[in-house]
């Protein structure tokens, strides 16, 4: 492979990897239209290595999350039932629905969110009664300990449930659609709620990853350096998480779901 | 047992393992040294299956601990995982 192309994909993944583990998100909506645009590469062979990618940023990033109890592995694992029905759910609805269909109700899903996340501010319940649902997180941004009770846990799974049939259906989404059910329908805070995606996204990634590795479809080399790339870009991201403030992120991410809505939106359109 | 610390163990090692076959494949394959991608294979594998051994792990400690609010949330995910592996392998 091409130096130049070698040195491409590092910095590509870098950036997937610093995104994917400070917003919680996969990174497979840069990895995937870089490898075919620009790389040639055929949608499903990219799609391969994005799943690759996600696994690696999803395990390096939850890793520190969950070891300075940012990230949630309790509420993450129940709530993941949810979007492994869905993505269950969402491979047979594909035989039924067209998917630019389900692609412009979850652009609006999208634009919903970032437009709430960036004008209302966060709401979080502080413990109550409720101790089995009550949980506390350290904010090295704020020096506080962050407490916070989690609400609506069965409609938030329903969320949950909407974002693997999306996944499964686009190839996106699972993140950008997990974090605003868990920040603003389930009060988690924003840091809580990106770190538990990045925690969940791998489990997400895991089927899909693990059959076109048993299949043989995976560019080695490729995922090689896309691996890599992710790997350190997954490092910078958490120490950028731990620091940031939980606002600021708040804000970051809406901007950024604005963006991803409209990349899809192009793409119903035919632009891109 | 502490789900946090064994959740985060398995993440940590998984990743670093992973990273690391790749990154010695990258170098076997730089300076022609043979079976460079077969290295490279299992790192990725390593990698992979990482997220899948922490469900397993994660299942573990919450039903050693018996927190059956979260043990049979976990074991059904980690059944909803395998037949969609299994379906997405065999009719895929």
């Amino acid at each position: 492979m091409d130096s130049v192309l070698i040195i491409g994909l590092l910095v590509l993944s870098l950036i997937a990897g610093l995104i994917g583990s400070l917003f919680g998100l996969g990174g497979g909506i840069i990895v995937v239209p870089v490898l075919t645009i620009l790389y040639g590469m055929d949608a499903r062979s990219a799609m391969a290595i994005s799943l690759v990618a996600i696994a690696a940023i999803s395990a390096t990033s939850a890793s520190s999350h969950i070891k300075n109890r940012i990230a949630n592995v309790r509420i993450g694992l129940r709530l993941e039932v949810g979007a492994a029905a869905g993505a269950v759910a969402g491979a047979v609805i594909a035989l039924h629905v067209q998917s630019w269909v389900l692609a412009l109700c979850f652009s609006g899903v999208l634009i919903y969110s970032a437009i709430y996340m960036f004008v209302r501010p966060e709401r979080i319940i502080p413990p109550g009664d409720n101790e089995e649902n009550s949980f506390t997180y350290h904010d090295k941004a704020s020096g506080k300990d962050v407490g916070y009770e989690v609400r609506n846990i069965n409609t938030g799974t329903i969320g949950f449930v909407a974002a693997g049939v999306t996944s499964a259906l686009s190839g996106v989404g699972g993140g950008s659609i997990k974090i605003p059910v868990m920040n603003v329908h389930m009060h988690i805070p924003m840091k809580v709620a990106a770190a538990t995606s990045s925690y969940v996204i791998g489990i997400t990634a895991f089927s899909g990853a693990a059959v076109y590795l048993l299949s043989g479809v995976i560019d080695v080399q490729t995922a090689a350096f896309v691996t890599i790339g992710a790997f350190v870009g997954s490092v910078i991201g958490v120490r950028i998480l731990t620091m940031i403030d939980a606002g600021k992120l708040r804000r970051y991410f809406s901007v950024l779901l604005l963006f991803l809505a409209g990349v899809m939106l192009l793409n119903v359109g035919g632009i891109i | 047992m502490n789900l946090e610390d064994n959740t985060s163990f398995v993440l940590r090692y998984g990743s670093l393992i992973g990273v690391m076959l790749v990154a010695i494949g990258v170098i076997m394959h730089a300076v022609g040294v043979g079976a460079n991608e077969e290295v490279m294979i299992a790192g990725i594998a390593v990698i992979v299956f990482t997220p899948f051994a922490c469900m397993i792990i994660s299942f573990t400690t919450l039903a050693v601990n018996r927190e059956r609010r979260y043990a049979i949330p976990a074991l059904a995910l980690i059944l909803i995982t395998v037949v969609g592996m299994a379906a997405g392998y065999y009719l895929g």
